[in-house]
């Protein structure tokens, strides 16, 4: 890295100052979450492994399932951040983050629709990546006709 | 660092004894929250911090334990989840900009100099402002996560060559208001700096 670049990262460090935060406490608190989400795997069995590819695949297979551009939004309830997702014959068919915006500009910068996914949470990167992949496959298959 | 194995030999440890990526936490938490707490307010960097691990601990079945650190994994967790909180982000950068570091009455003879360089950094926290989300998450991750180029790659999952082309353009966008600002300077200025 060179001097002018070396200048703007520490330009940039200093423009980033970090707030006097709840240190220790917040440090305290996830450490605490931690042990209970390890407690809890512990007290369910064996580690799960692959949980990415089994989500992609269930992410494919309810794409497949909801016919494109007739999804219809519900509150679950008032707080709940997701909303539910129905098929076009009024079934249920999932739920989505009402704020996951990664998968909306992934999806827009692929010239994908944005109706027919179907997400329990906002997916990592390389999940996502794995997403948009197979959503085009799934667009290919269905002769692009799957834009609303 | 590595006295009790590497980060991949800990995670791939935790897969029969989860208890032990608690020394995934301890060795990395304070430089997570640290980045997070840069990029947002205290309260969401505190939560998102501690949602990193979680997820982690989640998704270490997946992790690729040839990877001596954990480092960018649990960068591009935290990015990832950082990308749900963009407004406040940008919000917190825009307030900076409008508000650039605080000028002391001072009598000093560089006086001068520190308040073009106050406007300076506001008009750069602009600039920061108006990245591409992704431009800003690659110059971030390697000025305040010092990742390097493959790391970040690893991190948000894009290749090496676009981390280079995003680094470009962010730093050539970046540097427009520090440029704007050095032809603007007057002659007893640049005389001060050599």
């Amino acid at each position: 890295m060179n001097r002018e670049d070396e200048e703007l990262n520490s330009l940039l460090r200093e423009l980033s100052i970090e707030d006097e935060g709840a240190e220790p406490h917040g440090r305290r608190r996830a450490r605490a979450r931690l042990d209970a989400e390890i407690e809890r795997s512990q007290a369910m069995g064996s580690p799960r492994r692959h949980r990415l590819s089994r989500r992609g695949a269930a992410l494919v297979a309810a794409l497949l399932a909801v016919p494109a551009g007739i999804a219809i939004a519900g509150e679950l309830h008032e707080g709940d951040p997701r909303r539910e997702i129905r098929d076009a014959f009024g079934n249920p068919a999932g739920l989505v983050p009402v704020d996951c915006p990664s998968v909306d500009e992934a999806l827009d910068d692929a010239g994908l629709p944005r109706g027919p996914v179907v997400l329990g949470e906002c997916p990592t990167p390389e999940a996502l990546e794995e997403l948009i992949t197979n959503l085009r496959r799934a667009k290919v298959r269905r002769g692009a006709g799957a834009t609303p | 660092m590595e006295e009790n194995g590497t980060d991949g030999e800990i995670i791939v440890a935790s897969l029969k004894s989860p208890a032990r990526f608690g020394e995934i936490f301890e060795r990395h938490y304070n430089a997570i929250r640290s980045y997070l707490g840069r990029r947002l307010d205290a309260a969401l960097a505190d939560e998102l911090a501690s949602e990193t691990f979680v997820i982690a601990f989640r998704r270490r079945g997946d992790y690729e334990p040839a990877r001596r650190s954990a480092a960018p994994w649990l960068y591009g967790i935290a990015t990832n989840l950082l990308r749900s909180h963009r407004r406040a982000e940008r919000r917190r950068v825009l307030a900076y900009a409008r508000v650039p570091p605080e000028v002391e009455p001072d009598h000093s003879a560089d006086a001068a100099a520190r308040a073009d360089a106050g406007v300076r950094a506001g008009e750069m926290a602009q600039a920061l402002a108006d990245l591409d989300a992704g431009d800003r998450d690659v110059i971030l991750l390697h000025a305040l996560a010092e990742l390097s180029y493959q790391e970040i790659a690893d991190a948000i999952g894009i290749p090496i060559g676009t981390v280079r082309s995003r680094l470009h353009r962010a730093r050539r966008q970046l540097r427009e208001p520090l440029t704007a600002g050095g032809q603007g300077r007057d002659e007893g200025e640049v005389i001060a700096c050599e």
